[in-house]
């Protein structure tokens, strides 16, 4: 959206383009962007915004034959031109050999960035000389171009398959009699929309009458609000209203929690700051207009007086505050400034370290940073008081849930609220918090329009849910031969203002502490999982989980354990994996079989550890450090925790249409995964059809049953667990009536790819046939007769069996029912003269068991590894004593290009689950657990020779130059002495 | 406020950083030229010419490599595309890639405005942080030498991830014989280093970081806050890079 300021932009300008063969005019402000004429005069939805600042490149056009970010030209600059966007590219309706290429090498997840990528590799293919494409030159080509899921690697192969240089990825032809659609690379049907620019994006919606929203943001992390004057804001033309905290909290009450449990304090406070801030970016007042300009041009016109307040911004010293200093506690009714403080032991731990051979006492501490996707948050809502309909279009990744909340926040009734998502430009667990989100639903109820909020991305950065930002101490007590005898962890988290009520991140110093000693047997067991409140934004989920922060803690244990007691670093872990399988740890849950271990074994001897330790030593020679490191890890999946919305089950309803289709509903919702594709897959196994009969639908809370939602590696676990219990209910009533077609016993029908056949005839009937003969001809009466139900539509609900929410009497339970596995190892080259770490390799195995999809199950190792190599490497939100963020744009952000797409290496094993009917565990966060681990261990083992330890990130040039130059004046010291 | 390429100032202000009264497009104006000419006796650069097309013109990657390179280290195709060489060196944010080239190059800016035709030296050219000399002016032209006066050239950078924001930059330019290095994100301003030069030329002994390290100390530092590390860590950066382009120098002169 444009929000160049404009006081003199009162007079339109009339402008007219040829955009993708049509003439198109329109009246125009001298400010607008080419992408909103695009998308407001022409009609477009392929160009998107993602940014303010031209670096995401998501609105990438072509005008006049050259390439161009649509939010960096002014329309008016425009007048005249020839504008190509993606909607012009199929040609007679086909998708061209490039978006066939996208589509085959799965190149694109959740799409938003899709329609910007595409334009920019149109042009590098246009322009490309006779030679083979470099890896460089699509880089060049491409470097514009930000991708928050796929981790690029499928969008340079997709280039050079449709440069006719490599081959795709998916499976071609078609599935021969007897063999599953489970377990092929099946190419995503959500695909074909995505690559022609047309998804649903919540920002697409336009409703008659309806108001732009815009939040104005605190511009103090703690104060209290004196005085908000919106006179001047609410007397400009076009502006529908300013409201207040005061406004606000006529028609809504406190927040309704997304996690009220395990004794979390929660801060009890509406969306809005009314009395006082708390954090830099708090809306303070809600400016509504009839366009999204004159809104931002009233919000710089509503001024506030604050009275400032002490600024919490260091979590150590928060931990430490007391109801003794009530004016350093941000919510003096908790008596100190923990939302939670969640101790645990077993065993005899201090015995341990006091007789241990060896004590490791290790830290880490990680900066700021999140989610990030490409699309920000949105919300439609519109509220029609003589219907009682509330209607809310929403980027979030847990509708029914919404819903709930909604009714609990607004004292609505549910039954009046829809919820409705479409497709969501990725979430990573940064929507499953819910808080701005409710200010446009309040405004539409005060003011009874339509009212639309798209954030932009200095607000999803500066007011978005954060997360990792921990301070991780392990300790370990080991004896002579390298046993684990003990440990003890702790996990400080920075959770800013709240990570429970409005966002669910206080899972995530638990998990970190909890799964602490990862796969290795270690029976005496401290942990202490603290999460102190600062003035900053909320603490929200993000892929990783604080499984992150446990694969640190014991990892940074056995490697530097390992250094100590001059024992191989193989060789320590394997004397610390458990002697057998399935393993309890000592915080209770279990892990039920080998497979980290074992990917773990396999990937050691990939890797030819002999190889690369000759390849460091000859780097050495040469005065180039060279480092490796390998780690297991767990992936504990499919979150159940009771009191939140990490909730235990999923539904999904399953109907076979009178015409032979299959629609299932899910109560997940689709972020860039593949579900479209993945339960289709799954369902036309189960009920014997072809993938292509089936669509999956989710996103609407008035369509199907209540669902949980998207988080937590669930989906191949719980929402296909849910359709198998559904089809399986429906496939007999299908047989029973093909029966009766082919009049035949029951027993004798067999069905595959949508044909019932009896062999004793050899007559065939369609799935077509079949049902309508149930619907309508003769009707069910006859064809069911006899049926445990007259329909062909079921609800299906999954409860994964492994979840144990009764505690035992030491306090352990299970709530994470699966924990697959895996073992990643990278190595790296540091340059000790600039810092630069370069990742020259990195290796993953890992082991989900029955691989539903594997080219979509890579897509998510890929882009979870790219995520954390970011988090690692470059990202962060940095913050001031004060409280003000000094990262603002994408660019300040170090979002991760192209150009650091890592050279990565993935295998699979499959060690079936037992508690899944088609053996998948779930999937989705490989990547995010063990790349900051062993990015670091590479490092530190490159790094050896100097004796460097990095105890912090991000690895920026200038922190690990710091810590060479430290090293190197240390050993200079010890020389001199 | 002028609006050429538009790919710096667009974002300023839609992120409201600056509001000027007026923003003029001058795009149309056809005095205002978009080609090059390479010719020995100056390289003649006009205000239109996208960074695209004077990356790729033909001639530049021979006489003035330094324009080729740091065109193709700058943002990405999107921006190539769009951005001119001129408004990049008018912007003059001291980190980015033509303030710096222009300076190495020995350039000459010829401007006009209501007060008549002016030349201005490169040298005098920068007025601090994204600030320039130009007054009520439109730039006609930015001339480098031509193909007589012309030696070795070359562009580094030094950022977080290819082709982002640089930490660091450098310009190296030989000119009439005389090496010159420019150097970005050391001040306000991009500065050339007489000393770093010297050491550079020295062909009698290969150029050490701490030969450079010991150039630069001679003049004081100020560069911009950006989060990315501390003075001393650009000094650092700057001085390797400078070891990387001698000893490129080096090979080119044996």
């Amino acid at each position: 959206m444009t929000n160049i300021s404009g006081t003199n932009n009162s007079d339109l300008i009339a402008v007219q383009m040829e955009v993708n063969g049509k003439t198109v005019s329109g009246n125009v402000e001298g400010r607008t962007l080419l992408v909103d004429f695009l998308r407001k005069d022409a009609n477009l939805r392929g160009p998107r915004i993602g940014c303010e600042e031209g670096a995401c490149g998501a609105c990438t056009v072509d005008v006049g034959g050259q390439l161009t970010k649509s939010c960096l030209r002014l329309a008016v600059e425009c007048d005249g031109a020839t504008v190509r966007t993606v909607e012009a590219l199929a040609e007679n309706g086909e998708l061209t050999t490039l978006q066939r290429a996208f589509r085959d090498c799965h190149a694109l997840q959740c799409g938003f960035c899709t329609s910007g990528m595409l334009m920019s590799a149109e042009a590098l293919l246009r322009d490309r000389g006779p030679e083979p494409l470099t890896d460089k030159q699509i880089k060049l080509g491409l470097g514009g171009n930000y991708c928050r899921c796929t981790g690029y690697s499928n969008i340079i192969r997709a280039i050079k398959v449709a440069a006719g240089e490599a081959e795709p990825l998916a499976d071609a032809g078609d599935v021969l009699a007897g063999e599953s659609h489970v377990g092929r690379s099946t190419s995503r049907k959500e695909d074909d929309r995505l690559l022609r620019g047309n998804a649903n994006y919540v920002d697409n919606f336009t409703m008659p009458g309806m108001l732009h929203m815009t939040i104005v943001p605190s511009t103090q992390a703690h104060a209290r609000i004196l005085n908000i004057d919106v006179t001047q804001a609410k007397s400009m033309p076009g502006v529908a209203a300013v409201l207040t905290g005061a406004d606000i909290a006529k028609v809504c009450g406190p927040m309704s929690p997304t996690m009220d449990a395990f004794g979390f304090k929660l801060p009890r406070r509406m969306p809005i700051a009314d009395e006082k801030t708390i954090f830099f970016g708090e809306p303070v007042a809600l400016v509504l207009a009839e366009t999204p300009e004159i809104a931002e041009d009233a919000a710089a016109r509503v001024f506030v007086d604050y009275d400032p307040l002490p600024v919490i911004t260091d979590p150590e010293t928060s931990a430490t505050r007391t109801s003794d200093e009530p004016e350093f506690l941000l919510y003096p009714e908790w008596g100190d400034n923990l939302q939670t403080h969640y101790p645990f032991t077993i065993g005899e731990v201090d015995e341990s370290f006091e007789t241990a051979h060896l004590v490791m006492d290790e830290v880490f501490s990680s900066q700021r940073y999140s989610a990030q996707p490409m699309e920000t948050r949105g919300v439609l809502a519109s509220w029609d008081s003589d219907q009682h309909s509330l209607i809310v279009r929403a980027s979030v990744q847990i509708p029914h849930q919404f819903r709930m909340f909604i009714s609990k926040t607004f004292g609505i009734p549910e039954t009046d609220i829809q919820v409705l998502t479409g497709d969501i430009g990725g979430g990573f667990g940064g929507k499953l918090g819910v808080d701005a989100e409710y200010l446009p639903v309040a405004a539409t109820r005060i003011l009874g329009r339509p009212v639309k909020w798209i954030e932009p991305r200095s607000s999803w950065t500066r007011a978005g849910p954060h997360a990792r930002d921990f301070r991780l101490r392990t300790r370990g007590a080991f004896d002579a031969d390298g046993k684990l005898l003990a440990m003890d962890v702790h996990v400080l988290s920075d959770i800013g203002c709240d990570g429970a009520e409005r966002a669910g991140g206080l899972g995530m110093p638990i998990n970190g502490s909890v799964y602490g000693s990862s796969i290795y047997d270690v029976s005496n067991y401290r942990m202490l999982a603290q999460a102190a409140v600062t003035n900053k934004p909320p603490y929200g989920a993000y892929r990783g989980y604080g499984k992150d922060i446990a694969n640190l803690a014991s990892e940074l244990l056995m490697e530097r354990a390992a250094e100590k007691l001059g024992i191989n670093r193989v060789d320590i872990r394997e004397r610390n994996f458990p002697e057998s399988f399935p393993y309890r740890i000592a915080t209770g849950p279990t892990i039920e079989d080998s497979s980290s271990r074992d990917c773990y074994r396999k990937l050691v001897d990939k890797i030819d550890i002999p190889s690369l330790e000759q390849e460091k030593a000859v780097a050495q020679a040469n005065g180039k450090y060279i480092g490796y490191s390998i780690v297991p890890y767990i992936e504990p999946a499919g979150a159940a925790f009771p009191g939140t919305m990490f909730q235990s089950y999923e539904s999904a309803s399953v109907r076979v249409n009178s015409d032979g289709t299959v629609r299932v509903f899910t109560g997940m919702t689709s972020l860039g995964q593949g579900i479209e594709t993945v339960y289709a897959q799954v369902a036309a196994d189960l009920l014997g059809c072809r993938p292509d009969q089936v669509r999956v639908k989710f996103g609407d809370t008035n369509e199907g049953p209540f669902g949980s939602g998207t988080y937590s590696s669930r989906g191949a676990m719980y929402a296909v667990g849910a359709i198998e219990a559904a089809a399986a209910k429906i496939l007999p009533r299908m047989k029973l009536a093909a029966s009766r077609i082919l009049k035949c016993d029951i027993g004798d029908v067999s069905v595959e790819n949508g044909v019932f056949t009896t062999p004793s005839t050899n007559e065939t009937c369609t799935y077509e046939e079949v049902a309508y003969s149930v619907y309508f001809q003769p009707g069910s009466g006859i064809m069911l007769e006899g049926a445990d139900s007259s329909l062909l539509e079921e609800i299906g609900t999954y409860l994964h069996p492994d979840v144990s929410w009764e505690f035992d009497e030491l306090g352990r339970g299970q709530l994470y029912p699966a924990n697959p596995g895996g073992a990643q190892a990278a190595k790296v080259e540091v340059n000790i003269k600039t810092g630069r770490v370069k990742i020259l390799k990195l290796w993953l195995i890992s082991d989900h068991g029955t691989v539903l999809n594997p080219m979509l199950l890579d897509g998510q190792i890929m882009g979870s590894v790219m995520q954390q190599l970011g988090g690692t490497m470059f990202e962060e939100i940095a913050y001031d004593n004060a409280g003000k963020p000094h990262t603002k744009t994408m660019k300040d952000y170090g979002m991760p290009s192209i150009w650091s797409t890592p050279d990565l290496e993935i295998e699979h094993m499959q060690t079936r689950s037992k508690a899944t009917a088609t053996g998948a565990k779930g999937a989705g966060e490989d990547g995010s657990i063990a790349t900051t681990t062993t990015i670091v261990l590479a490092v530190e083992d490159a790094l050896r020779p100097l004796g460097v330890k990095i105890s912090s990130s991000p690895l920026t040039p200038a922190r690990v130059l710091d810590l060479i130059n430290r090293a190197q004046g240390e050993s200079k010291l010890e020389n001199n002495k | 406020m002028v609006l050429n390429g538009g790919q710096a100032i667009i974002p300023t202000l839609r992120m409201r950083v600056v509001n000027p009264l007026a923003l003029v497009d001058i795009k149309g104006i056809p005095e205002l030229s978009s080609t090059v000419e390479v010719a020995d006796t100056g390289i003649r650069v006009g205000p239109r010419v996208t960074i695209d097309r004077l990356m790729n013109w033909p001639g530049i990657a021979e006489v003035a490599p330094v324009l080729r390179e740091a065109g193709a280290a700058l943002a990405d195709a999107q921006i190539r595309a769009q951005g001119t060489a001129v408004g990049s060196l008018c912007w003059a944010d001291p980190r980015a890639n033509y303030p710096v080239a222009f300076l190495a190059l020995k350039a000459v800016v010829s401007a006009v405005g209501s007060k008549g035709r002016r030349d201005i030296e490169i040298d005098d050219f920068f007025a601090g942080y994204r600030a320039n000399v130009l007054q009520d002016e439109l730039v006609m032209s930015v001339t480098c030498p031509g193909t007589t006066r012309l030696g070795f050239s070359t562009y580094r950078e030094f950022s977080r991830q290819i082709n982002d924001v640089c930490i660091v930059n450098i310009a190296v330019s030989e000119v009439d014989g005389e090496l010159r290095v420019a150097v970005g994100g050391l001040d306000k301003r991009p500065q050339l280093v007489p000393s770093a030069a010297g050491v550079m030329a020295n062909l009698e002994e290969p150029a050490t970081s701490e030969a450079f390290m010991a150039a630069l100390s001679t003049r004081p530092v100020a560069p911009i806050e950006d989060g990315q590390g501390s003075p001393e860590f650009k000094l650092a950066l700057i001085a390797e890079l400078l070891v990387e382009i001698a000893a490129e120098y080096r090979e080119a002169k044996a």
